[in-house]
């Protein structure tokens, strides 16, 4: 079977799945990489805000020297923090070497709001590392 | 034969819809609501994270039904990642809430993807 002939039965395959009444696009976001380092309870930034579209995580993984709690956040620039997830407990004894690892998701896993950054918050504020992987859309 | 390259498919445009949801538990030993009830439609969960700050057991309910078996966490730090899955790892019943009941009087938090159907 052709490549051309296979995508285009993935195609409708997919649709018929989903209940989709347009065609499959050919346009994925452009997954962008950013390192996170905490070390107080002081919100960092893990990608900037852009005009108009949300920073949506596929991906991500956080190392932690001990035990700490975080949090993703929407962050408006100014005061105004909301959650995007809840408390998410890291402990780097029960797991050493990678505290949490999230997989990639096609679909993703969070976002922000709309027009606004993307923060990691520790509650604890232990020395924690990490990579997050988001694009926007 | 020249070699072949696969073009992208994007699942955002699959997948329709696809929405998001904080996971929270309060240090309560009670049934909690994570996502709010929609008249007519299913939640259907297609990812999720979930970590423990302390022993506990939690279940995922449709409204005050249990649609999982009990979740185990030892202790904190203990965590529970399912993977993205296209076709959902459950649902609830058609305009119910999705809740967590849990067994301990323990905060858990984590994220969770998901569609109405």
């Amino acid at each position: 079977m052709s490549l051309a002939r296979d995508r285009r039965r993935g195609s409708y395959q997919a649709r018929r799945l989903f209940g989709l009444q347009k065609p499959l696009g050919d346009v994925v976001p452009t997954i962008q990489r950013a390192t996170v380092l905490s070390f107080d309870a002081v919100p960092k930034l893990v990608a900037a805000a852009q005009a108009g579209m949300r920073v949506r995580v596929y991906q991500y993984e956080l190392f932690v020297i001990g035990l700490d709690v975080v949090k993703f956040q929407s962050w408006d620039g100014a005061a105004a923090f909301t959650d995007a997830t809840g408390d998410i407990g890291i402990d780097a004894a029960r797991n050493r070497g990678l505290p949490l690892h999230v997989g990639y998701s096609p679909v993703g896993h969070f976002q922000s709001l709309v027009g606004q950054h993307l923060v990691l918050a520790p509650v604890l504020g232990t020395v924690t590392t990490g990579n997050v992987w988001y694009a926007y859309v | 034969m020249p070699p072949q390259t696969l073009d992208p498919i994007n699942l955002l445009d699959v997948v329709p819809d696809v929405l998001f949801a904080k996971l929270i538990t309060t240090a309560a030993a009670t049934q909690q609501q994570q996502v709010a009830a929609v008249a007519g439609k299913k939640i259907r969960v297609l990812s999720y994270v979930l970590t423990s700050q302390g022993a506990n057991n939690l279940a995922f309910r449709s409204a005050a039904n249990d649609i999982t078996g009990l979740l185990a966490f030892a202790a904190s730090g203990e965590k529970v990642a399912a993977p993205f899955n296209p076709a959902g790892h459950f649902e609830t019943v058609a305009g119910e809430a999705l809740n967590t009941i849990s067994s301990g009087a323990v905060i858990m938090g984590g994220h969770v993807a998901y569609i109405l159907v």
